[in-house]
């Protein structure tokens, strides 16, 4: 398995979020996790950085649990772009690009002139170049998102996890986003894997789409095979028209009226 | 292994990023490291008698028989330098539990680890009065367990500042008592701890100072290595964690190394407050808050100020003195009120 879940069961108190699921994710492609809200994906993501502890089973990366490998060491594989994030507000886009090289460190030495390369071309790979010395705080919230996505490739990793990165982003900057996300699969090879929230936007954009059911049933497929009308009443109770998207040539969808007997509730 | 290092073609120089800010900043701290070395100098100087700073230089480096290198290398240089070494234990100590706590109203005195260290330390001075040099690692061992206390109690995802401001207050009162009552009872066993009871540097001699220099020196140099860490840290665990760092374990050995600097600090000179919230808090405002120019930053300023400030409690009211403590609440208190008016939003 290159990446993946076996037997995996995470439960905050008594809630049981996941229970023995196992789920694999294919390597080089993008792969987009999707499904109702709470069921889970979000803590899946962080149940392989340590943020979330999981009750049984485990996370695997190239053949070895997670837990086996160093945090140095994964780090310069795995690279997590998760949704709540803290900047110091006067660090500037260099500086902040520059933590990515945290994992590459050693012990009591500054950044070399190698690492000053690779923080300069994740800088122009990213768009950023000209921003180099502006502060954070003053950039928007897509500006920023690619300054983070810029410090995850500076780890040079294989593989990038990104857990709702389109979040609170106006459409364009959404599409800025996600079209950066690609250009990495496709221009470097990186395996990516995320979290989204957009149905249309994860079908446009990936490879395959896993979507969570219940806590132990994942279902993947390519987006013309989970953009159906059974499979999106089944996993979001929504009613869905399914429309083909020639131009980028996948399916996108149109939702109705909630499934979910809302008057028969209510009587 | 991507290839984002090989991708490009020529290499371009190191000098091409831009560095115009970093200048700024070595300038300021530079200025700052100037003005402490400056201030130490002067401040031998003054007192009941007086010496320029030409004649306190030379009595700080040529061994004679003189007046001047009576006064100034025993009697002054002693006190002078323990002040600089408390300024910038207690600096670094804040800086650093800024970090930890994520929050910027943290320091050594806010969170109620000065009471807790001159808790242990006046127990060890109570158990074993003979063994007054056990008194700087009973200091260090009450810092850890108070700050670790705090940090239970009001850690969660960074530390909200009603409930860390709180629950200092509430460990602060109650080593307070505990001290008032060792005080009261145990008044002739502490009798030789007098800078450790009144807050001050007052009678601090060459014995004393060494007494806590290895702890302070060490404190110190674990610093140098911390700055890379302490900057992953800030960016939240989830993020640090990514990045391959372990913060659990980081955070717990930043605890450890501020209580060792802290204890040492409060060994030498009691309650002292403020100065490990006012430094950090200055030293942002000049250099940032990257931790590689924050750091060398609070050790000039926690130089300055204590100095500064200790010498002016040895001269403002002749012939009595006032406690550095005392100058330094007039100067503190306000300015933690304006903090904490300021930043109620965090």
């Amino acid at each position: 398995m290159y990446f993946g879940f076996e037997d995996i069961t995470i439960q905050f108190g008594k809630k049981r979020v996941i229970s023995g699921l196992s789920v694999d994710f294919p390597r080089g492609k993008i792969t987009t996790v999707i499904g109702r809200n709470g069921c889970g994906k979000s803590s899946l993501l962080k149940a392989v950085f340590g943020a979330v502890t999981p009750l049984s089973g485990r996370a695997v990366f190239d053949g070895r649990p997670i837990s086996a490998y160093k945090p140095k060491v994964l780090a310069r594989r795995i690279a997590y772009l998760p949704q709540v994030y803290f900047v110091p507000p006067d660090i500037d886009v260099y500086t902040m690009v520059s933590y990515g090289r945290y994992p590459h460190s050693r012990f009591a030495r500054g950044l070399t002139r190698a690492d000053a390369d690779v923080i300069e071309r994740c800088v122009r790979l990213t768009g950023l170049t000209g921003m180099e010395r502006r502060v954070i705080s003053t950039l928007s919230g897509g500006e920023r998102q690619r300054v983070r996505i810029a410090m995850t490739i500076c780890q040079e990793p294989e593989m990038l996890v990104l857990d709702e990165p389109t979040t609170y982003l106006d459409i364009s900057c959404q599409l800025d986003v996600l079209e950066l996300v690609k250009r990495l699969n496709r221009d470097l090879g990186i395996t990516i894997v995320m979290v989204l929230h957009d149905i249309n936007m994860a079908a446009r954009y990936s490879d395959y789409l896993y979507a969570i059911k219940s806590d132990s049933v994942c279902a993947g497929g390519t987006p013309s095979e989970i953009v159906t009308k059974r499979e999106l009443a089944e996993i979001f109770r929504v009613e869905a028209e399914i429309h083909r998207d020639e131009k980028n040539d996948c399916p996108y969808f149109i939702p109705y009226k909630n499934n979910n007997n809302f008057e028969e509730q209510i009587k | 292994m991507t290839d984002i290092s090989a991708a490009g073609a020529a290499r371009p120089a190191l000098d091409s990023r831009p560095k115009g800010p970093h200048i700024k900043k070595m300038t300021v701290i530079a200025v700052l490291a100037a003005a402490s070395v400056l201030s130490v100098i002067v401040c031998v100087g003054i007192g009941t008698i007086r010496f320029t700073p030409g004649e306190s230089l030379k009595a700080l480096f040529v061994a004679d028989d003189s007046t001047a290198r009576l006064i100034v290398w025993n009697l002054r240089l002693p006190r002078v330098l323990s002040a600089a070494f408390v300024g910038v234990c207690l600096s670094l100590s804040g800086c650093i539990l800024q970090g930890v706590m994520r929050n910027n109203l943290a320091s050594p005195s806010t969170i109620g680890v000065t009471g807790g260290s001159s808790f242990i330390g006046y127990m060890t001075l109570v158990v074993f009065p003979s063994y007054y040099f056990l008194l700087p690692a009973g200091s260090i061992i009450g810092a850890f367990v108070t700050t670790m206390l705090i940090y239970m109690l009001a850690y969660k995802k960074g530390v909200s500042s009603v409930r860390m401001i709180l629950s200092g207050l509430a460990v602060s009162a109650l080593f307070g008592a505990f001290n008032d009552v060792i005080r009261t009872f145990f008044s002739e066993r502490i009798s030789n701890a007098s800078g450790f009871l009144v807050g001050g540097l007052t009678g601090v001699t060459w014995d004393k100072f060494k007494l806590i220099l290895p702890y302070a020196l060490a404190g110190i140099f674990v610093c140098a290595f911390l700055p890379a860490k302490m900057n992953v840290l800030m960016l939240g665990d989830e993020t640090a964690n990514s990045l391959g760092l372990r913060t659990e374990r980081f955070r717990f050995f930043l605890i450890a190394v501020s209580s060792l600097l802290a204890g040492a600090a409060i060994a030498v000179a009691g309650l002292i407050s403020f100065v490990g919230l006012i430094v950090p808090h200055i030293a942002r405002l000049l250099v940032g808050s990257n931790y590689k120019f924050l750091f060398p930053a609070s050790i000039f300023l926690g130089v300055l100020l204590v100095v500064v400030c200790d010498t002016v409690g040895r001269v403002v009211l002749p012939p009595g003195e006032v406690p550095v403590s005392i100058i330094l609440a007039f100067i503190g208190a306000p300015f933690f009120l304006y903090l904490l008016r300021t930043r109620r939003g965090e």
